[in-house]
């Protein structure tokens, strides 16, 4: 039981250090920092063009989607990466068990291409 | 080699995985009749697969998957009942848009119930939990109206929570033994706190799944909104599937930890919950809903036994296969007869032969000799009593009573004479006929060789 805790020390480690340093940013910025606000300082972000609203507003739930399938193919990407890097070693079964996956993966897209979940409108 | 080794013995799983694959091709192709027959052909090809492994008795993948008794035998009940719920399903929406992609999901809900069912790690049982999840919400929502919807949302939201909890809970399991594999529980007596934890995150995320008291409240509400054949399907598929990962968990969870008083309790709260709410619906849907719900119940008295006792697994496969069986018929007369009480009023005159076959159902569901349901009772009874739990055994009988007026109700109604403004019930179409006739068959038949049966 020791040993399992012992092993999860440098996560204890990190938390702390992680916890430290994000409340000393933050206090620092707050002692420290010159505050001088003004209405452009204290409005919403826009990139090109003056804010016209809220940022907090609702969203299409299509960007939902979007996302999602997003996530998808980036996690297909986090296999591919080491798979690709220990190829070498790997042989046959490794090959044929990426192949199964990614077939699964392009029947999946070509479902989801197919009942239109791709079309904006 | 080792991974050829184990992949032999996966090879029902691997058809069935194939096979819904093949199936989502064949709905892209706009041909769901074709998307039925390979789901028929496959499921049965992945039935006669799982013979050869039957009585293996071992584990694969570093011990976290089950090839046993249990596992097995689960495979020969889910891969035919999946069947037979393709076929009632095919009847209810034929020719209706986006046909295919029911069986396709339903192959897939079913792959994650055997996955379930073989689970010897709580990864892989989260996982059979959140693939069954996942195909089942996206069912019950199919028919895209108003009432599918909100069951559709109703049951989202309760199983994500219930996920999460149990997902949460597993984490101390982990942490107390250092593996996620459920060999590692039986040191774990010795840390009740952590032992509690992780029982109580099993409980709320397959007792939603099984549908126990107090988890229950999405089944009648999602089996209304879904399709008649979806929530037939639902209400025996993925219930069993949970039940045996029930009984896959606790075969190594130390007593000690006190889990048989709980499951106990939770089985006389279900049991006669569930048939006291049956009392007084007025929709057949629900009313077969909470009566399912109490089956539930009666399915814990087998969970008891693996603590200690005889009869832990002949219990749950018998009763199993019998729940499929009557269950799935009388969800078939319901598609046939009509969704409200009021449509069987009369139904038994008008409709002999179906209305024969719905009282062999609802006798077989209360447990009346020599039919299966009685049969699988018998056993699950006898588990119970050789675990120490004769009070539970008791309040079943008591509860077995309750649910006699429960059916009775049912079948008083369907002879007396129909109201003159009633249209004339549907007809049986083939296919309903034939899932009909293969579950009074069951019914009847495998009461009369209950010798037969393991154990």
């Amino acid at each position: 039981m020791n040993d399992l805790l012992r092993e999860y020390l440098p996560i204890l480690v990190f938390l702390a250090l992680a916890i430290g340093l994000g409340l000393v940013l933050i206090l620092a910025a707050a002692v420290v920092a010159v505050r001088n606000p003004d209405s452009e300082k204290v409005s919403a972000y826009e990139c090109g063009f003056n804010a016209f609203d809220d940022a907090r507003m609702k969203f299409d739930v299509r960007f939902y989607l979007v996302s999602i399938l997003f996530i998808i193919f980036d996690l297909e990407i986090a296999f591919l990466f080491p798979w690709a890097v220990a190829f070498g070693q790997m042989g046959l079964v490794g090959f044929w068990s990426m192949m199964v996956f990614l077939a699964v993966l392009t029947i999946g897209f070509a479902y989801e291409w197919k009942k239109g979940a791709l079309e904006w409108e | 080699m080792g991974m050829a080794r184990d992949l032999s013995f996966l090879l029902p799983e691997m058809t069935l995985g194939i096979t819904a694959f093949i199936m989502l091709v064949a709905e892209m192709l706009r041909r769901p009749r074709l998307a039925l027959l390979i789901g028929l052909a496959g499921l049965a090809l992945a039935t006669a697969l799982t013979f050869p492994v039957l009585n293996a008795g071992t584990t694969v993948f570093g011990g976290t998957y089950r090839i046993d008794m249990l596992s097995g035998w689960a495979k020969l009940i889910l891969l035919p009942g999946t069947a037979l719920a393709l076929l009632l399903a095919r009847a209810e929406i034929a020719g209706r848009d986006r046909e295919g992609s029911v069986y396709a999901l339903i192959a897939l809900v079913t792959l994650g119930a055997l996955m379930l069912s073989g689970s010897g790690d709580v990864m892989l049982m989260v996982l059979g939990v959140v693939l069954t999840g996942l195909g089942s919400f996206a069912l019950v929502a199919w028919p895209r109206d108003d009432a599918a919807t909100e069951a559709a949302m109703k049951y989202l939201v309760f199983g994500s929570v219930t996920g999460a909890v149990m997902i949460y809970g597993l984490s101390f399991w982990y942490g107390g033994t250092g593996s996620t594999l459920y060999s590692a529980l039986s040191g774990i007596g010795d840390q009740p706190l952590i032992a509690m934890a992780g029982l109580i995150a099993v409980i709320v995320g397959l007792g939603y799944k099984a549908a126990l008291f107090p988890f229950h409240f999405w089944a009648p509400d999602a089996y209304e909104g879904a399709p008649v054949s979806i929530a037939a399907y639902l209400s025996v598929i993925t219930k069993l599937a949970a039940l045996f990962a029930f009984a896959q968990a606790f075969r190594d969870l130390p007593t000690s930890t006190g889990w048989p008083l709980v499951i106990a309790l939770i089985a006389a709260a279900t049991m006669s919950y569930g048939y006291l709410a049956a009392l007084v619906q007025t929709r057949m849907v629900r009313l077969i809903a909470y009566s399912s719900i109490a089956q539930s119940g009666y399915f814990l008295l087998g969970l008891l036994a693996i603590g200690g006792g005889t009869l832990a697994l002949p219990s749950l496969i018998v009763f199993g296969a019998a729940y499929v069986a009557m269950n799935l018929g009388a969800f078939a007369v319901i598609m046939v007869a009509g969704r409200e009480l009021e449509d069987f009023r009369g139904f038994g005159r008008a409709a002999p032969i179906t209305g024969v076959a719905m009282v062999i159902f609802l006798l077989s569901l209360t447990g009346i000799p020599p039919l299966f349901g009685f049969v699988g009772k018998v056993y699950l009874f006898g588990a119970a009593i050789s675990a120490g739990y004769l009070w539970l055994a008791i309040i079943a009988i008591l509860n077995s009573v309750l649910a006699l007026a429960v059916y009775l109700r049912i079948i008083v109604a369907m002879y007396q004479p129909r109201p003159d403004a009633a249209a004339a019930p549907g007809q049986a179409g083939p296919l309903i006929a034939a899932v009909l006739g293969i579950t009074v068959l069951i019914t009847l038949v495998m009461g009369l060789f209950a010798g037969l049966l393991p154990g």
